[in-house]
Formats: C-alpha cells, sequence, structure tokens
C-alpha cells in the first residue's frame, strides 16, 4: 500500500501509524517545519487532519569561504552548520568529515575538493560553497547554478594575512562580489593586541582592493572551538555572530517585478482571425493587458502589442515573473516567430551578435576535449532556449586555449539574439560538452562577415532554353 | 637572630626581588603595538613570531628582525617537513632562453592561488635561472633533471632547496621543484619553444611563466617559423613520442588481411589517440598532419619536450 501511495508522485515518505492506517507527511518543500499529516485508512485517502499551511518562503542567499589552505575554512563550514543546527530544526550538522570526503582528504585533513553544504538562520535560506583553489570557484561561477552573492574571508589570527589573501580578494572582484564579511579564525590561541592589529591590516587589504574597509563586518572566533563545545566568547557565540553579520551585511540583489518584462517564447500557436499566441514562462518584470512590446531575435524585429494574457487557458490582466503563460500579439505570422524569440518591453533589451564571454574549456576527464581550442573555433551555443551557431574570437594576447582553461573570449553569433549579461550557455560537440560559459558583456554588433558562417555565398543564376533560370551548384 | 641592619637589608633584597618578579610578566605584555605592526609589515611573518621576537629582544626592533630572518630559514624548514605529504597540483612552469639553450623548470604548489602570487613567481624566475646556470652539458645537446639534482643546486650561495624552504615558512603552503629540462642550441638546428599561461601571459624578468611549455629542436631551415608552430602543436596535442619519419609503405595485402581480422572480430575499435608526433594532426592546419606539412616545408624535428604543471607522471 505504502507502495501504491508512493505512486501518487508528490508523496515522499509514507509510514504506518496503526494497523492499516497509513499516514503521510505533506509534500510540502518544508518537510521539518511542517508537521502536517495526512491519514490513509483502508487505501482510501480518508481524512486529513490538518492542512499545510507553509512557512512563507525565506530569502535565499549563496555564499562561500575563501581564504588560505589551513585557515580552517572547512572547519568554519562544520562549525555553522553546527551551531545553526543547534538552535533551529532546519539546518542539518555536516561534520568535518562529511564535508572532505574521500579517503585522500581525510588522511591528509585537507580539502581538494568543491562541496555545497546548506543552512538556514532566522532570515535566509544558505547555499555554501567550500572550495580549495581559484580555478575551483571560477568553475562554480561559470558552470554552478548559482551566482555567489557574498563570502566569509577567513584569516587566521595567530598567522594574520597571508600574501596570497591578495589573490583572495582579487577572486571576490573577479566573482563581482561587492561585500565580503570577514572572520578572524584561532582568536583563542593569540591575544586581543594580535586580534586588533590583525584586524586593521585585514581592513588596510580590503580598501587597498576597493571594498568598504570600515563598515565590513570583521568577527573574531574560533571554528574549533564552536565545533568542540568549548564554553567562550570565541566558541559559539562568535558563530552567531557571523551569521547575523552575513545575514544583515551581505545583499541578495533583487529579483523584483517592476524591470521590464522579457518572455522567452518556447512555442506558439496562431489562431485564425486573431493573431498568434506566443507561449513562455515570463523571466522578469510584469506584462500587462495591452501593453506595448517587440518580438526580437534571428535578426528580426518586430514592433506589437500583447493583446491578451492567458495563464492556464484563463484571461488575466497581468502576468508576473515566473508564471508560464500565453500572450496573443497582434501583427505577428505564425511562420516568422521561432523559438528562442523574445518578446520584451520596448527599448530595453538589446539585440546583437557580438558578446564578451567567460568561458572554461571541460578536460578530457570530465568528458570534454583534450585538444585545445583555436582562434575561429565555430559551433552551435545552447542559451536558454535557443540555439544558434557562434564563433570564438581569442583575445590579442591569448594563442590557444588548453582543455582546464578559464578565459574571456568574444563571440561571434551567426544572427542577432536578445542576450543578456550574466546569462549561461554551453557548447556541444555532437554529444559531448566541450564548454560551459557566461555572458559577461553584451557588445554593438559588429558587421564581421565571415562567408560560409554568418553569409552564404550568393548562387549564380544562368538563363537555358525556354527562359528558365537555374542556380548553379556552389563550388566546394 | 639578625640585627637591625641585616634586617632592613635583607628586606630591601627580599623587596628587590619580589619587584624584580613583578616586572618580569608585566614587561611581556608591554610589547609597543607600533612596533608589532611595523615589524610585520617590514617582515611579513607571522603575527605570532613578531610578538615572540620583540618579547625576547625587549622591543628592539633591528634585533628582532635580524632574529627573525635567521630563525625564518630553520623555521621554514620545519615548515617544509611538516607540509612535505600534501599533494600538489598546482604551480608554474618556468622557460628561460639564451644564445646558448632553453631551459625549462616545474615548480609544484598546492593551490593556483600561490601559483599567482608575486613571491611564488619570483622564486620560480630565481630557480630558472639557477637552473639554467647550472645544466651540466650533454652529447646530445638534451638534459633532464629530476628535483634532487636541481635541489642541490645553488644559487648565490644559498641552496635552492633553502630557497623553496624560506618560502614554504612564509607563504605556509607545501612547494617543491619537480623537474627541468634543457636543450641547447648548434650550428645546424634552430631551438623554439612556447610557453602556454591559462590566462593573460606571464613573464618576469625575461622568464616565461605558464602552464604548459615546449621546446623543439628542428634542423635549418626553419621556413616562416614552423618550429614556433610546432611548439604550440606540442602544446596543444601531448604527444609522447617522434614516430618514424619515414613511415614504412603500406602493404595493400597486409591491410586487406587486418582489415578482414577486424569483420571477423566485429569489436568496435577504441578511440585511440595518437601519441606519435609525426602521425598527429597538425593543430593550426588540420588538413595535414604533422609529418606531410613538415616535408612540403623541409625541416625535420630533432628532438623535443613538453612540460604540463602537475600532469601525472606515474610516480608516487
Amino acid at each position: 500500500m505504502a507502495a501504491a501511495m508512493r505512486g501518487f508522485g508528490f508523496v515522499k515518505s509514507v509510514f504506518q501509524l496503526s494497523g492499516n492506517v497509513m499516514g503521510l507527511r505533506c509534500p510540502c518543500r518544508f518537510p521539518k517545519q511542517c508537521q502536517q499529516l495526512f491519514v490513509c485508512e483502508n487505501n482510501k485517502l480518508s481524512s486529513i487532519r490538518a492542512y499545510c499551511i507553509s512557512p512563507g518562503e525565506k530569502e535565499h542567499c549563496n555564499i562561500g569561504t575563501i581564504g588560505h589552505v589551513d585557515h580552517g575554512k572547512t572547519t568554519l563550514t562544520a562549525a555553522i552548520t553546527k551551531i545553526l543546527s543547534e538552535n533551529s530544526t532546519d539546518t542539518k550538522f555536516y561534520d568535518f568529515n562529511s564535508i572532505d570526503r574521500s579517503p585522500e582528504e581525510q588522511r591528509r585533513g585537507i580539502t581538494i575538493y568543491a562541496t555545497h553544504v546548506s543552512y538556514q538562520t532566522k532570515k535566509r535560506h544558505y547555499a555554501h560553497t567550500d572550495c580549495p583553489g581559484h580555478l575551483d570557484f571560477i568553475k562554480n561561477m561559470i558552470t554552478g547554478t548559482s551566482q555567489m552573492d557574498g563570502a566569509i574571508l577567513v584569516v587566521a589570527a595567530n598567522d594574520g594575512t597571508m600574501p596570497q589573501t591578495r589573490e583572495h580578494l582579487l577572486l571576490a572582484r573577479q566573482l563581482g562580489l561587492q561585500r565580503v564579511v570577514v572572520f578572524l579564525n584561532k582568536a583563542d590561541i593569540v591575544d586581543d593586541e594580535i586580534l586588533e592589529l590583525v584586524e586593521i591590516e585585514v581592513r588596510e587589504l580590503l580598501a587597498e582592493y576597493g571594498f568598504d574597509a570600515d563598515s565590513t563586518p570583521v568577527i573574531c572566533g574560533s571554528a574549533k572551538n564552536a565545533l568542540e563545545d568549548i564554553d567562550c566568547k570565541f566558541g559559539a557565540p562568535s558563530i552567531l555572530k557571523l551569521a547575523e553579520a552575513v545575514d544583515n551585511y551581505i545583499e541578495v540583489p533583487n529579483r523584483d517585478l517592476a524591470a521590464p518584462f522579457y518572455l522567452p517564447v518556447e512555442s506558439s500557436v496562431s489562431v485564425p482571425g486573431r493573431g498568434t499566441v506566443l507561449v513562455g514562462t515570463l523571466k522578469q518584470g510584469t506584462i500587462k493587458k495591452g501593453s506595448e512590446a517587440q518580438l526580437l531575435g534571428y535578426d528580426v524585429k518586430i514592433k506589437t502589442a500583447a493583446s491578451e494574457v492567458q495563464i492556464f487557458r484563463k484571461p488575466v490582466n497581468e502576468g508576473k515573473a515566473g508564471e508560464n503563460m500565453g500572450v496573443l500579439v497582434k501583427g505577428v505570422k505564425n511562420d516568422i516567430v521561432k523559438r528562442g524569440m523574445a518578446l520584451v518591453a520596448p527599448g530595453s533589451f538589446k539585440v546583437t551578435n557580438w558578446v564578451e564571454a567567460q568561458i572554461y574549456i571541460l578536460t578530457r576527464d570530465e568528458g570534454g576535449r583534450s585538444k585545445p581550442i583555436m582562434d575561429g573555433y565555430s559551433q552551435d551555443m545552447f542559451v536558454s532556449t535557443w540555439t544558434m551557431g557562434g564563433m570564438l574570437f581569442l583575445k590579442d594576447d591569448v594563442q590557444m586555449i588548453m582543455p582546464g582553461d578559464t578565459t574571456k573570449v568574444n563571440i561571434l553569433l551567426r544572427k542577432s539574439m536578445v542576450i543578456k549579461e550574466g546569462q549561461k550557455f554551453t557548447v556541444r560537440e555532437n554529444d559531448v560538452t566541450v564548454i560551459s560559459g557566461i555572458i559577461t558583456d553584451v557588445l554593438d554588433s559588429s558587421n564581421t562577415e565571415i562567408t560560409g558562417f554568418n553569409v552564404q555565398p550568393k548562387a549564380q543564376l544562368r538563363v537555358e532554353t525556354n527562359s528558365r533560370v537555374y542556380a548553379n551548384k556552389r563550388k566546394k | 637572630m639578625l640585627s637591625g641592619y641585616n634586617k632592613i637589608r635583607f628586606m630591601r633584597t627580599v623587596a628587590q626581588n619580589a619587584r624584580l618578579f613583578c616586572v618580569q610578566p608585566n614587561k611581556q605584555v608591554a610589547v609597543d603595538k607600533a612596533l608589532l605592526s611595523k615589524l610585520r609589515k617590514k617582515t611579513g611573518y607571522p603575527m605570532i613570531n613578531c610578538k615572540k621576537a620583540l618579547v625576547q629582544f625587549d622591543n628592539d626592533i633591528k634585533e628582532a628582525e635580524t632574529w627573525m630572518r635567521e630563525q625564518a630559514q630553520k623555521e621554514g624548514w620545519e615548515k617544509a617537513g611538516k607540509l612535505q605529504d600534501r599533494p600538489m597540483s598546482q604551480g608554474l612552469v618556468g622557460l628561460i632562453e639564451d644564445d646558448t639553450s632553453v631551459t625549462v623548470v616545474e615548480v609544484n604548489c598546492e593551490t593556483d592561488f600561490v601559483a599567482k602570487n608575486e613571491n611564488f613567481q619570483a622564486l620560480v624566475s630565481q630557480i630558472v635561472k639557477a637552473c639554467h646556470k647550472h645544466t651540466p652539458q650533454s652529447d646530445n645537446g638534451k638534459v633532464l633533471l629530476d628535483n634532487n639534482e636541481i635541489n642541490s643546486m645553488k644559487d648565490e650561495d644559498v641552496t635552492l632547496s633553502d630557497k623553496v624552504a624560506l618560502l614554504v615558512g612564509k607563504l605556509g603552503e607545501n612547494i617543491a621543484i619537480r623537474r627541468a629540462a634543457s636543450i641547447s642550441k648548434d650550428s645546424s638546428t634552430v631551438v623554439s619553444s612556447f610557453v602556454h599561461a591559462s590566462g593573460p601571459p606571464m613573464v618576469k624578468d625575461g622568464i616565461k611563466l605558464g602552464k604548459f611549455a615546449a621546446i623543439t629542436k628542428v634542423e635549418i631551415p626553419d621556413v616562416d617559423g614552423i618550429a614556433k608552430e610546432l611548439c604550440q602543436h606540442i602544446v596543444g596535442m601531448n604527444p609522447t613520442e617522434m614516430g618514424e619519419w619515414r613511415p614504412k609503405p603500406i602493404d595493400k595485402k597486409e591491410l586487406k588481411k587486418k582489415k578482414k581480422e577486424k569483420e571477423e572480430n566485429k569489436s568496435r575499435p577504441e578511440d585511440k589517440v595518437e601519441q606519435r608526433l609525426l602521425d598527429q594532426e597538425f593543430l593550426l592546419d588540420s588538413q595535414f598532419t604533422v609529418r606531410s606539412y613538415l616535408h612540403d616545408n623541409a625541416p625535420k624535428v630533432e628532438d623535443f619536450v613538453r612540460m604540463e604543471c602537475g600532469e601525472d607522471l606515474g610516480e608516487d
């Protein structure tokens, strides 16, 4: 019976209450907070004891730890999950060994691979990234699903800042982080004077790299003390203080509804006598019935208006970001519309065929390429809903890109598309993903013409008897 | 019984002693903060060591500094000993070129943060220079050195291993010299090199730094810088052996036989990556194999060396 109930799909956990009375947990996203039970007798959903009231969704924030190898990034991560799991039920405690999982990592006591853990404070839900190296962070930025919103810089108080701390801050800049929180670890083994000096030192360095040094919170503590339940001000209280500082200081970008609307078209249906309905999920903004719009993509630019907005076949006055909808547009023929076009607020988005991107070439071990990529490499690019041929142009001082490298390149698209900064894409060769990238800059359209790529050589016509016109075959 | 005078004297001594006892711990705490921060800025050694030094020399910054510099070497070795088991997959290769030869050295570290650090890059360039200076001669012009040989080389009376240990103490990360190779020039050949850095090219004191490097020795004439192109090809395509300059003519009968055998076995041959340089498809012009490209352009490849930072050499 339990199996049958699991067959519902949405039911995750089924357990026996008594005899043939079964209970099932509410299938909402908050299994630990939501204690609602559905009770089942004799194979029938007989009664619902309570209704699920989902707790208000918390803000989500992506964060990471950066710092020197021995300064205790992983210990801090473990300590955060431990202290927060004691204070609320939403967080699971990850001990050191479950973060550094591989046998090699455990034997040597250091982190080699990137890990992701999650925890919750009262205010937010966090996804935490713990990476050992520079390239790992960049890779995470390019290939990961989420952009990092902030970072915790870990500095051991007994060592002070290391020469490579500069490189850490440089990385934070490269990831586009505006704010970091500093945690001075191992504060229990030095005295107050040294703590003070290290703090000054860190602030100087922060200022040097363009962070707001005065308002950056610096928290002194000891992750090890917190992890080992040693009762002192550098133990659990310092971790809570850190969590609070991160809550208050790190900002989450507003994904608000006031932005100009952007609807990537997934499919379209022609309604005879009325126009064409574009179907897709609104990515940002609000689309109102009757508002003006532009249909862009594949070198096409059409001015139109959203004469009707439907959500699940019900006409509505407006549709908001995140909703799947159909939009009836005037004066657009169905055969022009292609998957990958975008319906946007007029003048709010650029169409271009020339962008700058940061790319990562997957190595052979990761299922990528073994050969390097040269200037003029062209292949199909897969970006959100569309696919388009793209040609890579290397920067002047780069001769080639080896697998495992990450670098900035310019990309020429075969046709102009709507493309946004921060959009991710992949490039595949047959069934192998070779490049993963993120758009860093949308530039003005380029009029570079490359025969065979974005320009087809004109076929020559010849006239034969009976005034028939033939096209000569294109020479190879 | 003590006389009155003696009693007073005794008490004074006690008092003096007591003062001495009191002063000692007070003195330890009273490290001048400004001095501490100055010393730390000047030397860059760990905060806690700076304090120790100042306490020891009673806030005399000069003595503290000299003492710390002496200690640094020892501490570097201690730290290096502690860290020597940690794995290193990052680092740099450094390449130097002059009129007589080309030398390339690989130095490893633990994270790429350190590889980007100035201190580390300065160390690599020092090592490359010393190595270039002290590389022994050989008959065929190619020398391969392992880490022990390089570690014992001296630069300005300091062994290279001492220099490495000093930086280990400073950066707190395992660092080690791995290997070196050198190819010398002679009148009938051209020696060319190529270094690939993962980001923008890095040059320090005329030494090219990067993640990959290749040196080739090509017979004269070097048409249109073909040796350079070949170096780039070697970095990109990772050949492990040279291959035959003049391959054996293919016997048609044997080919048929092989075909038949394959059909009988019916197992799909695995995608084999071509390891022989001359049989590889040329990177800069994929219509040709390297052999046919070179045959058209005359020079013959004598020798090559490729180095990839952190690559697996099949050792422990």
